[in-house]
């Protein structure tokens, strides 16, 4: 049996996964599986995650969240072997990117099509008008409605400084010394390539179990693996000029496009198939 | 705001049906409701309340209960 280390995590786990279990110094000594705690239910728990699937556990890499310990965190307390090395890790998140992310019905109903919700843009949801005029409307309603992104920042340091202090893996520093020189985030939880290398890399440097040189041969093959990795970039939601301007993001590109599924749309493209909760599979 | 227009504003910020959120509701056994889902939620409050939070508050009011208890010192000041 190959030991493994269980990662219970949301979507950013997956990522932490696919990069770990595909390194060659792995093969054969460490295997990497995941909970995705966002998603797991009861019945799930009880059919996926029982004695068997928690045998060869030896050490969770544990994403924290605050606000208290949910049932479902719980319950994988409850299920995980007894004294086994738990390395505890902040969510990768940021609201100041995206100052409209809010009230949407419509997600609640259709929560895949467009699961990033915008409500400036949902408040114009079925306005009759052709669409340079419509686009026109979002961007005078936005920019005459901007919130103070300076307080949106301050809110997000907070909330990650508090991650950071029930974990053994601190984000914050980073990522507020990173974020505006490099794109870290495709929406406001999915996360680009240097963040997953920056966290997997933390991970590994605090995973006890790994000899110091496995952990080295580990850091090396992170790099390679994730050289032309593009993650989670199957949903990029365009960040607003006014955004990376008011918050000096010198990584932005007016210019870029960005990937929905299939697509690859500019900011104004991607805000019209929102507003107008537009059909993109066909 | 009528109080079940509050649960509505709720869960239209979730992304989840109405029917999930009651007067227990909290960030620890509510789904999707997380510290970035909080920032939004307050945003939206402030927004349809016409009222500014202060961080504190913003990072703190963590339930239906206490979102209730917020808005309520608001109205009676």
């Amino acid at each position: 049996m190959i030991p493994s280390v269980l990662i219970y995590a949301n979507c950013q786990g997956e990522e932490l996964q696919k990069t770990a279990q595909f390194m060659r110094c792995m093969t054969g000594r460490l295997d990497f599986k995941w909970i995705p705690y966002h998603l797991v239910t009861d019945r799930d728990w009880s059919r996926q995650y029982g004695s068997e699937f928690m045998a060869d556990v030896v050490t969770v890499w544990e994403q924290v969240e605050t606000g208290g310990m949910s049932a479902n965190r719980a319950e994988l307390h409850r299920r995980i072997p007894k004294n086994i090395p738990i390395v505890m890790f902040p969510p990768f998140s940021a609201s100041c990117l995206w100052p409209f992310a809010g009230n949407d019905p419509r997600i609640a109903a259709d929560p895949d099509r467009y699961p990033w919700p915008d409500s400036i843009a949902a408040a114009l949801a079925g306005t009759d008008m052709p669409d340079a005029e419509l686009f026109a409307k979002y961007m005078q309603v936005t920019t005459e409605r901007m919130p103070d992104l300076d307080r949106r920042l301050r809110l997000d340091t907070a909330r990650w400084k508090a991650s950071d202090a029930i974990a053994d893996v601190r984000l914050a520093e980073w990522v507020e010394a990173t974020f505006r020189s490099v794109n870290l985030f495709y929406t406001s939880g999915h996360i680009t390539a240097p963040a997953v290398r920056y966290l997997i890399n933390q991970l590994l440097s605090r995973t006890g179990i790994l000899p110091p040189a496995l952990t080295r041969a580990a850091i090396d093959e992170v790099d390679e693996l994730l050289r032309q990795h593009t993650g989670q970039d199957f949903e990029s939601v365009p960040i607003h000029p006014l955004v990376a301007e008011r918050l000096k993001l010198s990584f932005y590109d007016p210019n870029a496009t960005y990937r929905w599924h299939a697509h690859e749309w500019t900011f104004e493209q991607y805000i019209l198939h929102y507003i107008r909760w537009a059909d993109y599979l066909r | 705001m009528a109080d079940d227009d509050l649960l509505a504003l709720i869960a239209g910020t979730l992304g989840i049906a109405p029917a999930e959120v009651h007067e227990d509701s909290d960030i620890s056994n509510t789904r999707k409701w997380d510290s970035l889902r909080q920032i939004m939620l307050m945003s939206e409050l402030e927004t349809h309340y016409g009222l500014e939070l202060s961080d504190q508050e913003m990072l703190e009011s963590t339930s239906v209960a206490k979102i209730r208890a917020v808005l309520s010192g608001r109205s009676a000041g």
